[in-house]
């Protein structure tokens, strides 16, 4: 069940008048019928894998209790370690067995053993990296006691596959989610339409940029071979704008669904391309995970006077382990290491950098020289990143890599589209003039009057459904 | 809540009102790049669809009904089982994809009773979720419950589009096809019982496949529609087979692909659904058997159909 389907539409609008009719001193009724509603949302994409987030959701349940109520620091230790293990083994088995198989293999090869073992069949049950990572998030914060275990199992369910957030996160902190669970929440009509507003735009987004955009990336990632270099760098533009709208657009979409239920998501992407150097741009972009590594893994890690190599090695690790997250190739760890290194850089030079970002706090309405040389410096990092992101193996990367240097004449891409530059170009438009606020819609069109931000709205809509495309995508992320 | 409703309310009614004007209004203009989800107005089925689907709904108790896209109704020529006796229906239209095929099924396998399922399988046909055979199906067919199944299954605002024109009455008097009541269109001849025979050669058309094409996966929706499908056959307890037909040399050297790749292809995707007969193994056509690329010509088909004869024969009983 896609976010952008009729049957989320018709999923969704039931669950919102049920709950909303439920009276809020009822709360748990309300949670007891999110919970429902969220495996059913999971079962829709593989039934089988509802038992396997029930599981994880009971160890981590139980794992929280049994830390906070035991008697020694040894045992705690010990709960802990059982839920970490158990909760990255699964990970392990399902997302990374085979590549460790095929990589032994590999090695072996390479030293002169001829070697032939088969690789699993196993399918991948889709946002486990994300559950996991919430269940994680409580464990560890019940055990530095940073957050105090909750003895309500409907509540900690919840906490964990909240439906909009279930498949591609945004990847949620008990501290966070958990209190607004519990909570009671009236209805609010602004905040409900505010999040009418935020799942348009990332609608928008996804429909309308990325869906646009994967078939023309398809064509010319999956034969590199057979493209001209100016092809490939277009097709490295068009995937970055792709893997951009497709992972905001849901995000977007996740924040105001959940705010249409009177909770509140937290943050995924800041505008990045809109970024003042490379380091803004990486800490803007899938925010929710960089601040589970910097609370869980940077933060205990570094001390005040923990040493400037230190710092850097620990951001290289973070790194590491963040392209490793998104899946079992190398060229996810090669975009981790790349990303450190352009972080590491632009933390050397941001003394330079800090004049453009001074200019560019300025609240300006046309972009300046400073902040359109930032602009292009982003796209082309996240474009380079890009090529090693989409492509499954290093061979293909080189390939790539190689048309674009072997191949490169003046020439017009092909594959060009105009209709679809201008609405990439249309959607940065309206990104730059909201890119101070809460989200894009946030306060576009607020001092309006009604029939004309309603005709934006409508303008949108209409846009979507004249240049929706006939075959839809699912989201990127579903993989990770 | 109140306040939210009657907004909310009134904001769909704007927004439908003025979908539904827009449109009617880029279904009747000449704009094509505002088309891009709203049906041909001169809209002509490639295959017979409107012919098909009514003989469809007025037939009953056949002994073999053959599933699939357009190489179900041009590769199995049903005169070749008619003249042992069997009574064969093919239920194609163009470009099928198994998810439409999985209605289809819902909507005739009860109604026509067969003794045997045939279902075309193609691996091109797993690799896009394009909703062309579904638009061409509702612009063709009776209305039906069905209808608003095949949407819901597909959801593209292009099939969308059609149900609507359809429903508004905008496109019955534009089937050609239904208004002429022609057997023979541009060297295609429609048979009883839905074959579309042609007896021309000409493998320059290569329905807009790419090269790229062959590196893509299949897509979830036609993976989970497929086993859907041979799910249901199973709950039917109906006889099925699932076969691939012959395939055309030329097509093999457009896609670089070899004919043992592409037979093993087959195999990784069909063998393990159920009884899998692929053509391929046993049958190598010249170019002169096919129409064009993909399809078989009359001679092509007359030799497929007494291949499987044998095999039906073993599936069903010979009588």
């Amino acid at each position: 069940m896609l976010f952008n389907s009729i049957h989320f539409l018709v999923f969704f609008l039931v669950i919102f008048m049920i709950y909303w009719s439920i009276p809020k001193e009822n709360g748990r009724c309300r949670n007891v019928l999110l919970l429902f509603a969220s495996y059913y949302f999971y079962a829709q994409w593989d039934w089988r894998f509802c038992f396997l987030l029930l599981f994880s959701t009971v160890l981590d349940f139980v794992s929280g209790l049994l830390i906070a109520n035991a008697s020694s620091k040894v045992r705690k230790k010990w709960w802990l370690w059982t839920s970490i293990c158990v909760n990255v083994g699964f990970l392990m088995y399902f997302k990374y067995v085979n590549f460790f198989i095929d990589s032994f293999v590999d090695l072996l090869t390479t030293l002169g053993f001829q070697v032939h073992v088969n690789t699993l069949n196993i399918v991948l049950p889709i946002g486990i990296s994300f559950y996991t990572f919430h269940g994680l998030s409580y464990v560890l914060d019940v055990y530095f006691g940073k957050f105090k275990a909750t003895g309500d199992f409907v509540n900690y369910a919840l906490f964990v596959c909240f439906f909009p957030m279930l498949l591609a996160g945004p990847i949620e902190r008990a501290p966070h989610l958990l209190p607004q669970i519990t909570s009671t929440h009236a209805f609010n009509y602004h905040k409900v339409v505010d999040g009418m507003r935020q799942f348009l735009w990332g609608l928008f987004k996804k429909v309308i940029i990325a869906d646009n955009c994967a078939p023309l990336v398809n064509r010319i990632f999956d034969m590199p071979e057979q493209q001209s270099g100016m092809t490939l760098i277009y097709g490295a533009f068009l995937f970055t704008f792709q893997v951009y709208t497709d992972f905001s657009g849901y995000s977007d979409m996740a924040l105001g669904t959940a705010r249409m239920l009177g909770i509140e998501l937290m943050k995924n992407f800041a505008t990045p391309f809109f970024a003042k150097d490379l380091a803004e741009f990486v800490g803007r972009w899938h925010i929710s995970l960089s601040t589970w590594f910097k609370y869980y893994i940077y933060k205990p890690a570094i001390k005040a006077n923990s040493s400037t190599a230190r710092k850097y090695f620990f951001v290289f690790l973070i790194f590491l382990i963040s392209g490793f997250w998104h899946g079992a190739r190398w060229t996810y760890i090669f975009v981790g290491l790349i990303a450190a290194c352009f972080v590491i850089l632009a933390l050397l030079i941001r003394g330079s950098a800090k004049k453009i970002m001074a200019r560019s706090e300025r609240k300006n309405f046309i972009p300046s020289i400073g902040n359109l040389v930032a602009i292009g410096l982003n796209l082309t990092a996240a474009s380079v990143l890009s090529i090693l992101f989409r492509n499954e193996n290093l061979y293909k990367t080189g390939l790539y890599f190689h048309g674009i240097f072997t191949r490169l004449h003046v020439q017009w891409p092909s594959y060009f589209s105009l209709p679809l530059a201008f609405l990439i170009f249309f959607m940065l438009t309206i990104e730059w003039f909201g890119r101070y606020d809460r989200h894009i819609l946030e306060k576009i069109g607020m001092g309006w009057p009604n029939s004309l931000r309603w005709g934006f709205y409508l303008i949108l809509l209409l846009l979507m459904a004249l240049f929706m495309p006939q075959e839809q995508e699912e989201f990127i992320y579903f993989q990770f | 809540m109140k306040k939210l409703v009657f907004r909310f309310a009134c904001f769909v009614s704007l927004f439908v009102a003025l979908y539904l004007l827009s449109t009617i209004v880029i279904y009747y203009s000449p704009l094509q790049f505002l088309k891009t989800n709203i049906p041909n107005r001169k809209y002509k089925s490639a295959g017979f669809t409107a012919r098909r689907l009514a003989e469809a709904d007025t037939t009953r108790q056949v002994d073999v009904l053959i599933l699939g896209s357009s190489l179900a109704y041009r590769n199995y020529d049903t005169r070749v089982f008619d003249s042992v006796g069997y009574k064969v229906f093919t239920l194609g239209t163009s470009s099928q994809k198994p998810s439409t095929t999985y209605i289809l099924a819902k909507r005739y396998v009860n109604q026509m009773k067969p003794r045997l399922v045939i279902l075309d399988v193609n691996p091109l046909l797993l690799l896009r979720d394009r909703p062309i055979d579904v638009v061409d199906i509702l612009l063709n067919s009776s209305s039906s419950i069905y209808d608003l199944e095949l949407i819901w299954r597909e959801t593209s605002v292009m099939s969308i589009n059609a149900f609507l024109l359809k429903s508004l009455g905008l496109t019955h008097s534009e089937i050609i096809e239904k208004k002429e009541q022609r057997n023979t269109i541009n060297g295609d001849e429609y048979i009883k019982g839905g074959y579309v025979f042609t007896d021309t050669t000409n493998i320059t058309n290569t329905f807009g496949l790419n090269k790229e094409l062959i590196a893509q996966k299949p897509t979830n929706l036609q993976m989970r529609s497929l086993s859907c499908l041979i799910d249901y056959l199973e709950t039917q307890n109906i006889n099925f087979l699932l076969v691939q037909s012959p395939f055309n040399s030329s097509v093999l050297d457009f896609l670089h692909l070899d004919r043992e790749k592409a037979i093993q292809m087959g195999e990784n995707y069909f063998a393990h659904l159920g009884h899998y007969v692929d053509a391929n193994n046993k049958l190598d056509f010249p170019k002169t058997s096919f129409r064009d690329v993909l399809h078989l010509n009359g001679k092509g088909a007359e030799q497929f159909s007494e291949f499987l004869l044998p095999i039906v024969k073993e599936q069903i009983g010979g009588e």
